[in-house]
Protein backbone atom coordinates (compact mmCIF):
# COMPACT_ATOMS: atom_id res chain seq x y z
CA UNK A 1 0.00 0.00 0.00
CA UNK A 2 1.50 3.33 -0.96
CA UNK A 3 0.06 6.74 -0.18
CA UNK A 4 1.45 10.15 -0.85
CA UNK A 5 1.25 12.98 1.63
CA UNK A 6 2.89 16.31 1.26
CA UNK A 7 3.51 16.37 4.98
CA UNK A 8 6.02 14.71 7.21
CA UNK A 9 4.93 11.76 9.24
CA UNK A 10 4.68 13.59 12.52
CA UNK A 11 5.17 17.34 12.24
CA UNK A 12 5.36 19.51 15.31
CA UNK A 13 3.27 22.57 14.55
CA UNK A 14 3.86 25.96 16.05
CA UNK A 15 1.19 25.29 18.61
CA UNK A 16 2.68 21.99 19.66
CA UNK A 17 -0.49 20.28 18.54
CA UNK A 18 0.21 16.93 16.89
CA UNK A 19 -1.73 17.46 13.68
CA UNK A 20 -1.24 13.95 12.42
CA UNK A 21 -3.05 12.46 15.35
CA UNK A 22 -6.77 12.24 15.47
CA UNK A 23 -7.83 13.61 18.83
CA UNK A 24 -9.01 10.97 21.19
CA UNK A 25 -7.21 8.19 19.42
CA UNK A 26 -3.93 6.58 20.06
CA UNK A 27 -1.70 7.04 17.06
CA UNK A 28 -1.65 3.34 16.36
CA UNK A 29 -5.39 3.26 16.01
CA UNK A 30 -5.59 5.93 13.32
CA UNK A 31 -6.44 4.60 9.93
CA UNK A 32 -4.42 5.91 7.07
CA UNK A 33 -7.62 7.02 5.39
CA UNK A 34 -8.55 9.15 8.38
CA UNK A 35 -5.15 10.79 8.43
CA UNK A 36 -5.37 11.51 4.75
CA UNK A 37 -8.88 12.90 5.01
CA UNK A 38 -7.92 15.03 7.91
CA UNK A 39 -5.14 16.70 5.98
CA UNK A 40 -7.32 17.27 2.99
CA UNK A 41 -10.06 18.89 5.04
CA UNK A 42 -7.89 21.51 6.72
CA UNK A 43 -5.94 24.48 5.55
CA UNK A 44 -2.39 23.28 5.92
CA UNK A 45 -0.56 24.81 8.85
CA UNK A 46 2.62 26.09 7.28
CA UNK A 47 4.99 26.68 10.13
CA UNK A 48 6.12 23.10 10.07
CA UNK A 49 5.75 22.24 6.44
CA UNK A 50 8.21 19.54 5.46
CA UNK A 51 11.48 20.74 4.13
CA UNK A 52 14.44 19.36 2.35
CA UNK A 53 17.03 17.82 4.61
CA UNK A 54 19.53 20.48 5.49
CA UNK A 55 22.60 20.74 3.36
CA UNK A 56 25.68 20.28 5.45
CA UNK A 57 27.10 23.70 4.75
CA UNK A 58 27.84 25.92 7.69
CA UNK A 59 25.80 28.71 6.17
CA UNK A 60 22.76 26.45 5.90
CA UNK A 61 23.16 25.21 9.46
CA UNK A 62 23.38 28.74 10.79
CA UNK A 63 20.40 29.76 8.69
CA UNK A 64 18.34 26.85 9.99
CA UNK A 65 19.32 27.56 13.58
CA UNK A 66 18.43 31.22 13.21
CA UNK A 67 15.05 30.51 11.62
CA UNK A 68 14.27 27.88 14.24
CA UNK A 69 15.07 30.35 17.00
CA UNK A 70 12.81 32.96 15.43
CA UNK A 71 9.99 30.48 14.96
CA UNK A 72 10.40 29.37 18.60
CA UNK A 73 10.14 33.00 19.58
CA UNK A 74 6.95 33.35 17.55
CA UNK A 75 5.38 30.62 19.71
CA UNK A 76 5.53 32.97 22.67
CA UNK A 77 5.59 36.30 20.87
CA UNK A 78 2.24 37.33 22.35
CA UNK A 79 3.97 37.40 25.74
CA UNK A 80 6.94 39.46 24.58
CA UNK A 81 6.89 43.20 24.12
CA UNK A 82 7.53 44.16 20.53
CA UNK A 83 10.66 46.08 21.45
CA UNK A 84 11.98 43.04 23.28
CA UNK A 85 11.31 40.73 20.37
CA UNK A 86 12.85 43.07 17.83
CA UNK A 87 15.95 43.52 19.96
CA UNK A 88 16.23 39.77 20.43
CA UNK A 89 16.05 39.21 16.67
CA UNK A 90 18.72 41.84 16.06
CA UNK A 91 20.92 40.11 18.62
CA UNK A 92 20.32 36.69 17.06
CA UNK A 93 21.06 37.99 13.56
CA UNK A 94 24.28 39.48 14.90
CA UNK A 95 25.23 36.43 16.93
CA UNK A 96 24.86 34.03 14.04
CA UNK A 97 26.43 36.17 11.33
CA UNK A 98 28.52 33.81 9.25
CA UNK A 99 31.33 36.32 8.75
CA UNK A 100 32.09 36.23 12.49
CA UNK A 101 31.30 32.58 13.12
CA UNK A 102 33.93 30.21 14.47
CA UNK A 103 33.55 27.14 12.27
CA UNK A 104 34.51 24.82 15.12
CA UNK A 105 31.48 25.92 17.17
CA UNK A 106 28.11 24.16 17.05
CA UNK A 107 25.14 26.21 15.83
CA UNK A 108 22.53 27.29 18.33
CA UNK A 109 20.75 24.34 19.95
CA UNK A 110 16.98 24.64 19.76
CA UNK A 111 16.46 23.13 23.20
CA UNK A 112 18.85 25.60 24.76
CA UNK A 113 17.02 28.47 23.12
CA UNK A 114 13.68 27.17 24.40
CA UNK A 115 15.09 27.09 27.91
CA UNK A 116 16.30 30.66 27.42
CA UNK A 117 12.86 31.84 26.29
CA UNK A 118 11.11 30.04 29.12
CA UNK A 119 13.49 31.49 31.68
CA UNK A 120 13.21 35.03 30.32
CA UNK A 121 9.42 34.85 30.24
CA UNK A 122 9.43 33.53 33.79
CA UNK A 123 11.87 36.07 35.27
CA UNK A 124 10.61 38.92 33.06
CA UNK A 125 13.66 41.17 33.41
CA UNK A 126 12.96 44.71 32.27
CA UNK A 127 16.47 44.95 30.92
CA UNK A 128 17.46 42.59 28.12
CA UNK A 129 20.67 40.60 28.45
CA UNK A 130 23.63 40.64 26.12
CA UNK A 131 23.79 37.35 24.25
CA UNK A 132 26.58 34.91 23.56
CA UNK A 133 27.00 31.23 22.87
CA UNK A 134 29.08 28.35 24.09
CA UNK A 135 31.12 26.20 21.74
CA UNK A 136 28.50 23.48 22.07
CA UNK A 137 25.64 25.69 20.89
CA UNK A 138 24.12 26.76 24.17
CA UNK A 139 22.91 30.30 24.40
CA UNK A 140 24.39 32.54 27.10
CA UNK A 141 22.68 35.57 28.62
CA UNK A 142 24.79 38.17 30.39
CA UNK A 143 23.71 41.13 32.44
CA UNK A 144 26.38 43.61 33.48
CA UNK A 145 25.99 46.64 35.72
CA UNK A 146 29.27 48.36 36.52
CA UNK A 147 31.32 45.62 38.20
CA UNK A 148 28.31 43.41 38.91
CA UNK A 149 27.92 40.52 36.51
CA UNK A 150 25.28 37.85 36.08
CA UNK A 151 25.75 35.11 33.50
CA UNK A 152 23.42 32.25 32.60
CA UNK A 153 24.09 29.34 30.27
CA UNK A 154 20.96 27.58 29.09
CA UNK A 155 20.97 23.83 28.62
CA UNK A 156 18.36 21.29 27.59
CA UNK A 157 15.17 20.66 29.46
CA UNK A 158 15.10 23.90 31.47
CA UNK A 159 18.57 23.45 32.97
CA UNK A 160 20.40 26.67 33.73
CA UNK A 161 24.01 27.13 34.84
CA UNK A 162 24.59 30.50 36.39
CA UNK A 163 27.34 32.57 37.92
CA UNK A 164 27.33 36.04 39.42
CA UNK A 165 29.57 38.50 41.14
CA UNK A 166 28.50 41.68 42.86
CA UNK A 167 30.12 44.31 44.99
CA UNK A 168 28.55 45.84 48.07
CA UNK A 169 29.85 47.51 51.20
CA UNK A 170 31.15 44.19 52.47
CA UNK A 171 33.25 43.58 49.39
CA UNK A 172 32.89 41.29 46.39
CA UNK A 173 30.48 38.39 46.58
CA UNK A 174 30.51 35.51 44.10
CA UNK A 175 28.20 32.60 43.56
CA UNK A 176 27.55 29.96 40.95
CA UNK A 177 25.32 26.96 40.51
CA UNK A 178 23.15 24.81 38.32
CA UNK A 179 19.42 24.63 38.65
CA UNK A 180 16.15 24.53 36.72
CA UNK A 181 14.57 27.56 35.12
CA UNK A 182 11.60 27.60 37.45
CA UNK A 183 13.94 27.83 40.47
CA UNK A 184 15.94 30.79 39.16
CA UNK A 185 13.79 33.38 40.91
CA UNK A 186 14.43 31.85 44.34
CA UNK A 187 18.07 31.16 43.58
CA UNK A 188 18.79 34.76 42.60
CA UNK A 189 16.64 36.42 45.25
CA UNK A 190 19.40 36.70 47.91
CA UNK A 191 21.54 38.64 45.42
CA UNK A 192 18.97 41.33 44.63
CA UNK A 193 18.70 40.62 40.90
CA UNK A 194 16.94 43.91 40.20
CA UNK A 195 20.47 45.23 40.14
CA UNK A 196 20.69 43.59 36.72
CA UNK A 197 17.08 43.31 35.66
CA UNK A 198 15.82 46.85 36.20
CA UNK A 199 16.44 49.39 33.46
CA UNK B 1 63.24 21.33 25.23
CA UNK B 2 62.91 22.73 28.75
CA UNK B 3 59.59 24.22 29.78
CA UNK B 4 59.69 27.98 30.18
CA UNK B 5 57.28 29.42 32.71
CA UNK B 6 56.17 32.84 31.61
CA UNK B 7 57.11 35.53 34.14
CA UNK B 8 54.44 36.99 36.41
CA UNK B 9 54.77 40.50 35.04
CA UNK B 10 54.25 39.40 31.44
CA UNK B 11 50.99 39.19 29.49
CA UNK B 12 49.14 36.88 27.15
CA UNK B 13 46.39 37.44 24.58
CA UNK B 14 43.48 35.07 24.16
CA UNK B 15 41.45 35.37 20.97
CA UNK B 16 37.68 35.12 21.56
CA UNK B 17 35.19 34.85 18.73
CA UNK B 18 32.18 37.18 18.58
CA UNK B 19 29.89 34.66 20.26
CA UNK B 20 32.25 34.39 23.25
CA UNK B 21 32.31 38.10 23.97
CA UNK B 22 30.40 39.61 26.84
CA UNK B 23 28.10 42.31 25.52
CA UNK B 24 25.31 44.52 26.73
CA UNK B 25 21.83 44.40 25.23
CA UNK B 26 22.96 46.68 22.40
CA UNK B 27 25.92 44.50 21.43
CA UNK B 28 28.48 46.84 22.98
CA UNK B 29 31.44 44.68 23.92
CA UNK B 30 32.28 44.61 27.64
CA UNK B 31 34.79 41.76 27.81
CA UNK B 32 34.77 38.02 27.37
CA UNK B 33 32.38 35.32 28.56
CA UNK B 34 33.56 32.39 30.67
CA UNK B 35 33.12 30.10 27.68
CA UNK B 36 35.95 31.94 25.92
CA UNK B 37 38.23 30.23 28.46
CA UNK B 38 36.55 26.84 28.56
CA UNK B 39 38.61 23.95 27.22
CA UNK B 40 36.99 22.04 24.39
CA UNK B 41 36.77 18.26 24.56
CA UNK B 42 39.89 17.85 22.44
CA UNK B 43 41.96 20.43 24.33
CA UNK B 44 44.18 19.82 27.33
CA UNK B 45 45.39 23.39 27.70
CA UNK B 46 44.21 26.87 26.80
CA UNK B 47 45.96 28.53 23.87
CA UNK B 48 47.21 32.08 24.20
CA UNK B 49 49.97 34.21 22.67
CA UNK B 50 52.79 35.61 24.82
CA UNK B 51 53.08 39.33 24.22
CA UNK B 52 56.55 39.93 25.67
CA UNK B 53 58.04 37.18 23.52
CA UNK B 54 58.21 39.87 20.84
CA UNK B 55 60.87 42.57 20.90
CA UNK B 56 60.36 46.28 21.10
CA UNK B 57 58.30 48.69 23.13
CA UNK B 58 55.10 47.36 24.74
CA UNK B 59 52.74 48.67 22.06
CA UNK B 60 54.82 47.03 19.32
CA UNK B 61 54.97 43.80 21.27
CA UNK B 62 51.19 43.85 21.63
CA UNK B 63 50.57 44.57 17.95
CA UNK B 64 53.06 41.90 16.90
CA UNK B 65 51.24 39.39 19.06
CA UNK B 66 47.94 40.41 17.46
CA UNK B 67 49.51 40.04 14.05
CA UNK B 68 50.75 36.57 14.98
CA UNK B 69 47.23 35.57 16.02
CA UNK B 70 45.81 36.91 12.77
CA UNK B 71 48.36 34.91 10.78
CA UNK B 72 47.90 31.65 12.62
CA UNK B 73 44.22 31.54 13.46
CA UNK B 74 40.95 32.09 11.70
CA UNK B 75 39.92 35.46 13.12
CA UNK B 76 37.01 37.71 12.23
CA UNK B 77 36.60 41.48 12.38
CA UNK B 78 34.34 41.23 15.43
CA UNK B 79 36.49 38.70 17.25
CA UNK B 80 38.11 40.03 20.41
CA UNK B 81 41.77 40.17 21.44
CA UNK B 82 41.68 39.83 25.21
CA UNK B 83 44.77 40.56 27.27
CA UNK B 84 45.62 39.22 30.72
CA UNK B 85 48.50 39.59 33.14
CA UNK B 86 50.13 36.25 33.81
CA UNK B 87 50.69 36.85 37.52
CA UNK B 88 47.09 37.92 37.96
CA UNK B 89 45.88 34.76 36.24
CA UNK B 90 47.95 32.57 38.54
CA UNK B 91 46.88 34.43 41.70
CA UNK B 92 43.20 34.34 40.85
CA UNK B 93 43.39 30.61 40.26
CA UNK B 94 45.27 30.20 43.51
CA UNK B 95 42.40 31.80 45.41
CA UNK B 96 40.31 28.90 44.14
CA UNK B 97 43.00 26.37 45.05
CA UNK B 98 43.80 25.79 41.40
CA UNK B 99 47.46 25.75 40.48
CA UNK B 100 47.74 26.57 36.80
CA UNK B 101 50.93 26.70 34.75
CA UNK B 102 51.43 29.25 32.01
CA UNK B 103 54.25 28.09 29.79
CA UNK B 104 55.86 29.03 26.52
CA UNK B 105 54.94 26.28 24.09
CA UNK B 106 55.80 27.36 20.54
CA UNK B 107 53.94 25.67 17.71
CA UNK B 108 54.91 25.31 14.06
CA UNK B 109 52.90 28.42 13.23
CA UNK B 110 53.13 30.51 16.39
CA UNK B 111 56.55 30.91 18.02
CA UNK B 112 54.97 32.97 20.80
CA UNK B 113 52.31 30.42 21.64
CA UNK B 114 51.71 30.00 25.37
CA UNK B 115 49.60 27.33 27.05
CA UNK B 116 47.62 27.65 30.24
CA UNK B 117 47.76 24.18 31.74
CA UNK B 118 45.76 22.57 34.54
CA UNK B 119 42.83 24.86 34.01
CA UNK B 120 39.71 23.02 35.17
CA UNK B 121 37.51 22.14 32.27
CA UNK B 122 34.17 22.94 33.77
CA UNK B 123 34.52 25.31 36.72
CA UNK B 124 32.17 28.06 35.58
CA UNK B 125 32.79 30.13 38.70
CA UNK B 126 36.56 30.19 38.13
CA UNK B 127 36.24 30.83 34.39
CA UNK B 128 33.94 33.76 35.11
CA UNK B 129 36.42 35.08 37.68
CA UNK B 130 39.21 34.96 35.13
CA UNK B 131 37.01 36.51 32.44
CA UNK B 132 36.05 39.35 34.76
CA UNK B 133 39.26 40.05 36.63
CA UNK B 134 42.15 38.76 34.53
CA UNK B 135 41.17 39.28 30.90
CA UNK B 136 40.31 42.89 31.58
CA UNK B 137 41.31 44.44 28.28
CA UNK B 138 39.42 43.26 25.21
CA UNK B 139 39.65 45.02 21.87
CA UNK B 140 37.84 44.00 18.72
CA UNK B 141 40.10 42.80 15.96
CA UNK B 142 38.62 45.35 13.57
CA UNK B 143 39.54 48.19 15.94
CA UNK B 144 43.22 47.26 15.94
CA UNK B 145 45.66 48.42 13.27
CA UNK C 1 -8.73 37.00 18.42
CA UNK C 2 -8.20 40.35 16.74
CA UNK C 3 -6.54 43.62 17.52
CA UNK C 4 -8.95 44.49 20.29
CA UNK C 5 -6.94 42.09 22.44
CA UNK C 6 -3.57 43.35 23.59
CA UNK C 7 -2.11 39.86 23.44
CA UNK C 8 -4.13 37.84 20.93
CA UNK C 9 -3.54 34.12 21.48
CA UNK C 10 -3.11 33.41 17.78
CA UNK C 11 -0.06 31.28 17.14
CA UNK C 12 -0.74 30.88 13.44
CA UNK C 13 -3.22 32.28 10.91
CA UNK C 14 -3.43 30.71 7.46
CA UNK C 15 -5.30 31.48 4.26
CA UNK C 16 -5.12 28.67 1.75
CA UNK C 17 -6.02 28.67 -1.93
CA UNK C 18 -6.15 25.16 -3.31
CA UNK C 19 -6.19 24.62 -7.07
CA UNK C 20 -8.50 22.39 -9.02
CA UNK C 21 -5.62 21.42 -11.33
CA UNK C 22 -1.99 21.79 -10.29
CA UNK C 23 0.50 23.93 -12.16
CA UNK C 24 3.63 22.33 -13.55
CA UNK C 25 6.86 22.07 -11.58
CA UNK C 26 8.78 24.64 -13.63
CA UNK C 27 6.10 27.21 -12.99
CA UNK C 28 6.22 26.48 -9.26
CA UNK C 29 9.92 27.30 -9.36
CA UNK C 30 9.30 30.58 -11.20
CA UNK C 31 6.48 31.56 -8.85
CA UNK C 32 8.72 30.84 -5.89
CA UNK C 33 11.40 33.14 -7.21
CA UNK C 34 8.92 35.93 -7.87
CA UNK C 35 8.16 36.13 -4.12
CA UNK C 36 11.80 36.78 -3.31
CA UNK C 37 11.47 40.47 -2.53
CA UNK C 38 8.75 39.86 0.07
CA UNK C 39 10.13 36.64 1.49
CA UNK C 40 13.90 36.55 1.07
CA UNK C 41 14.41 33.18 2.71
CA UNK C 42 13.47 30.02 0.92
CA UNK C 43 13.33 26.37 1.91
CA UNK C 44 12.61 23.50 -0.41
CA UNK C 45 9.64 21.31 0.42
CA UNK C 46 9.79 17.61 -0.26
CA UNK C 47 7.05 15.08 -0.60
CA UNK C 48 7.08 12.09 1.68
CA UNK C 49 5.84 8.73 0.55
CA UNK C 50 4.54 6.38 3.21
CA UNK C 51 4.73 2.72 2.44
CA UNK C 52 3.04 0.30 4.75
CA UNK C 53 3.85 -3.32 4.14
CA UNK C 54 4.71 -6.54 5.92
CA UNK C 55 7.97 -5.03 7.13
CA UNK C 56 6.12 -2.15 8.72
CA UNK C 57 5.83 1.51 7.78
CA UNK C 58 8.57 3.13 5.75
CA UNK C 59 8.97 6.66 4.52
CA UNK C 60 10.77 7.86 1.44
CA UNK C 61 11.36 11.35 0.12
CA UNK C 62 10.18 11.45 -3.45
CA UNK C 63 10.99 14.90 -4.70
CA UNK C 64 10.61 18.62 -4.53
CA UNK C 65 7.01 19.75 -4.31
CA UNK C 66 7.36 23.43 -3.59
CA UNK C 67 8.87 26.20 -1.57
CA UNK C 68 8.34 27.65 1.84
CA UNK C 69 9.41 31.28 1.85
CA UNK C 70 9.74 33.44 4.94
CA UNK C 71 10.46 37.02 5.80
CA UNK C 72 13.55 37.97 7.78
CA UNK C 73 11.73 37.59 11.11
CA UNK C 74 10.40 34.15 10.08
CA UNK C 75 6.84 35.05 11.08
CA UNK C 76 5.41 35.85 7.64
CA UNK C 77 5.34 32.75 5.49
CA UNK C 78 4.15 31.73 2.08
CA UNK C 79 4.08 28.13 0.88
CA UNK C 80 3.95 27.66 -2.87
CA UNK C 81 3.16 24.23 -4.22
CA UNK C 82 1.86 22.93 -7.51
CA UNK C 83 -1.59 22.55 -6.04
CA UNK C 84 -1.87 25.35 -3.55
CA UNK C 85 -0.84 28.72 -2.19
CA UNK C 86 -0.75 29.12 1.59
CA UNK C 87 -0.14 32.45 3.25
CA UNK C 88 0.50 32.36 6.96
CA UNK C 89 1.22 34.64 9.84
CA UNK C 90 2.85 33.42 13.02
CA UNK C 91 2.66 35.37 16.27
CA UNK C 92 2.66 38.25 16.87
CA UNK C 93 -0.55 38.58 14.88
CA UNK C 94 -0.73 42.09 13.46
CA UNK C 95 -4.51 42.10 12.98
CA UNK C 96 -6.76 41.03 10.14
CA UNK C 97 -6.41 44.23 8.08
CA UNK C 98 -2.67 43.86 7.92
CA UNK C 99 -2.85 40.13 7.29
CA UNK C 100 -5.48 40.25 4.56
CA UNK C 101 -3.58 43.03 2.80
CA UNK C 102 -0.60 40.69 2.54
CA UNK C 103 -2.86 37.85 1.41
CA UNK C 104 -4.26 40.08 -1.34
CA UNK C 105 -0.79 41.17 -2.41
CA UNK C 106 0.46 37.58 -2.58
CA UNK C 107 -2.68 36.32 -4.25
CA UNK C 108 -2.34 38.96 -6.98
CA UNK C 109 1.29 38.11 -7.56
CA UNK C 110 0.59 34.39 -7.60
CA UNK C 111 -2.33 34.82 -9.99
CA UNK C 112 -0.31 37.02 -12.32
CA UNK C 113 2.20 34.19 -12.63
CA UNK C 114 -0.29 31.37 -13.00
CA UNK C 115 -2.90 33.22 -15.08
CA UNK C 116 -6.36 32.25 -13.98
CA UNK C 117 -6.82 28.94 -12.24
CA UNK C 118 -10.03 27.50 -10.85
CA UNK C 119 -9.96 26.94 -7.13
CA UNK C 120 -10.91 23.70 -5.46
CA UNK C 121 -10.94 25.08 -1.94
CA UNK C 122 -10.50 28.30 -0.04
CA UNK C 123 -9.74 27.92 3.64
CA UNK C 124 -8.99 30.11 6.61
CA UNK C 125 -7.49 28.61 9.72
CA UNK C 126 -6.62 30.18 13.03
CA UNK C 127 -4.65 28.27 15.64
CA UNK C 128 -4.92 29.79 19.08
CA UNK C 129 -3.13 28.76 22.23
CA UNK C 130 -4.53 29.93 25.53
CA UNK C 131 -1.81 30.07 28.18
CA UNK C 132 -3.24 29.77 31.66
CA UNK C 133 -1.00 30.71 34.60
CA UNK C 134 -1.02 28.43 37.59
CA UNK C 135 -2.19 30.11 40.75
CA UNK C 136 -0.07 29.94 43.89
CA UNK C 137 0.52 26.29 44.61
CA UNK C 138 -1.85 25.17 41.86
CA UNK C 139 -0.78 22.88 39.10
CA UNK C 140 -4.18 21.93 37.77
CA UNK C 141 -7.04 23.89 36.26
CA UNK C 142 -10.47 23.23 34.88
CA UNK C 143 -10.41 23.59 31.08
CA UNK C 144 -14.06 24.56 30.85
CA UNK C 145 -13.27 27.62 32.96
CA UNK C 146 -11.45 28.89 29.88
CA UNK C 147 -12.69 27.09 26.76
CA UNK C 148 -16.25 25.94 26.26
CA UNK C 149 -15.27 23.06 24.02
CA UNK C 150 -14.43 19.80 25.69
CA UNK C 151 -15.28 16.18 26.13
CA UNK C 152 -18.37 15.00 27.97
CA UNK C 153 -17.03 12.32 30.31
CA UNK C 154 -18.83 10.74 33.25
CA UNK C 155 -17.49 11.88 36.61
CA UNK C 156 -16.67 8.28 37.44
CA UNK C 157 -13.48 8.71 35.41
CA UNK C 158 -11.96 11.21 37.83
CA UNK C 159 -9.82 14.26 37.05
CA UNK C 160 -9.24 15.20 33.44
CA UNK C 161 -5.50 15.27 32.69
CA UNK C 162 -5.53 15.71 28.95
CA UNK C 163 -8.06 15.67 26.14
CA UNK C 164 -8.64 16.39 22.51
CA UNK C 165 -11.85 17.21 20.74
CA UNK C 166 -12.28 17.23 16.98
CA UNK C 167 -15.56 18.26 15.39
CA UNK C 168 -16.65 19.11 11.88
CA UNK C 169 -19.65 21.34 11.58
CA UNK C 170 -21.49 22.98 8.75
CA UNK C 171 -21.98 26.67 8.08
CA UNK C 172 -24.79 26.94 5.57
CA UNK C 173 -24.43 30.71 5.36
CA UNK C 174 -20.86 30.34 4.12
CA UNK C 175 -21.47 27.04 2.36
CA UNK C 176 -18.39 25.88 4.19
CA UNK C 177 -17.27 23.26 6.66
CA UNK C 178 -15.99 24.36 10.03
CA UNK C 179 -13.41 22.11 11.64
CA UNK C 180 -12.87 22.67 15.32
CA UNK C 181 -10.01 21.22 17.31
CA UNK C 182 -9.48 21.85 20.96
CA UNK C 183 -7.45 20.21 23.65
CA UNK C 184 -4.60 20.36 26.05
CA UNK C 185 -1.14 21.12 24.70
CA UNK C 186 2.25 21.41 26.29
CA UNK C 187 2.76 24.97 27.41
CA UNK C 188 5.84 26.82 26.19
CA UNK C 189 5.73 28.86 29.40
CA UNK C 190 6.84 27.80 32.84
CA UNK C 191 4.11 27.38 35.46
CA UNK C 192 1.38 27.59 32.85
CA UNK C 193 -1.00 25.13 31.24
CA UNK C 194 -2.16 25.64 27.69
CA UNK C 195 -5.23 24.86 25.64
CA UNK C 196 -5.48 24.76 21.89
CA UNK C 197 -8.39 26.25 20.00
CA UNK C 198 -8.03 25.61 16.29
CA UNK C 199 -10.75 26.80 13.92
CA UNK C 200 -10.64 26.04 10.22
CA UNK C 201 -13.29 27.24 7.80
CA UNK C 202 -13.06 25.84 4.29
CA UNK C 203 -15.27 25.95 1.22
CA UNK C 204 -15.18 23.47 -1.64
CA UNK C 205 -18.43 24.22 -3.48
CA UNK C 206 -19.75 27.18 -5.50
CA UNK C 207 -16.26 28.54 -5.55
CA UNK C 208 -15.93 32.27 -6.14
CA UNK C 209 -13.95 33.09 -9.24
CA UNK C 210 -13.52 36.86 -9.27
CA UNK C 211 -11.01 38.44 -6.96
CA UNK C 212 -13.62 40.68 -5.33
CA UNK C 213 -15.84 37.69 -4.66
CA UNK C 214 -12.96 35.70 -3.20
CA UNK C 215 -12.03 38.47 -0.79
CA UNK C 216 -15.64 39.13 0.05
CA UNK C 217 -15.87 35.48 1.04
CA UNK C 218 -12.72 35.78 3.15
CA UNK C 219 -14.22 38.78 4.94
CA UNK C 220 -17.32 36.75 5.68
CA UNK C 221 -15.18 33.92 6.96
CA UNK C 222 -13.32 36.32 9.18
CA UNK C 223 -16.55 37.49 10.83
CA UNK C 224 -17.68 33.92 11.31
CA UNK C 225 -14.43 32.68 12.81
CA UNK C 226 -14.45 35.67 15.19
CA UNK C 227 -17.99 34.83 16.23
CA UNK C 228 -17.13 31.19 16.75
CA UNK C 229 -13.92 31.99 18.58
CA UNK C 230 -15.73 34.27 21.01
CA UNK C 231 -18.43 31.65 21.47
CA UNK C 232 -15.78 29.18 22.63
CA UNK C 233 -14.32 31.45 25.31
CA UNK C 234 -15.12 32.35 28.87
CA UNK C 235 -14.57 35.71 30.50
CA UNK C 236 -11.63 34.25 32.44
CA UNK C 237 -10.06 33.35 29.15
CA UNK C 238 -10.59 36.79 27.61
CA UNK C 239 -8.89 38.42 30.59
CA UNK C 240 -5.72 36.57 29.67
CA UNK C 241 -5.50 38.34 26.31
CA UNK C 242 -5.87 41.92 27.59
Amino acid sequence: MSTRFSVVSKPRPASGFPLTEIPGSTSGAISEKLVQDRYRSLSQSVSDAPKKESAATLEQKLFDALVNAKVSTSHVAMHLENEWRQRLFRQLDSLMAIEDWDASDAPLEGNSFSTFLRTILFLRPKRAPGLGMTSTGEIVAAWTRDQDRLTMEFGNADQVRWTLSRVDSGGRERAAGETYADRMEQVLAPYFPDRWFER
Amino acid sequence: MSVVNIPHEHHVIRYASWTKLRKDENDNVLGILPDALRLREVETSLSTTWIEWFDGPPQNQYLNAVEMIRRTMSVSPRGGMSKANVGNLRELCQTENVSIRIVHEPTDENDAHASIRRLPRDNLDLLELLAAEAFTETILNRDLP
Amino acid sequence: MENNYGRPPITEAVVEFRLLAPVDANLVQRIGTSFNSFYPRSEDLQEIEFQIGPAGAQTRRTGLVGFKRTNVDANEIVVIKAGSLNIAQLAPYPGWDHFIERVRRDWKLWRSKTNYRDLARIGVRFLNRIDIPHGAGEVTFVPKDYVLVGPAIPEAFGDLKAYHVNAVLRSEDLRADVTLNSGTVESPLLKHSSLLLDIDIGRIEDMPKKEDDIFEFLEAVRLEKNRLFEACLTEDSRKLFL
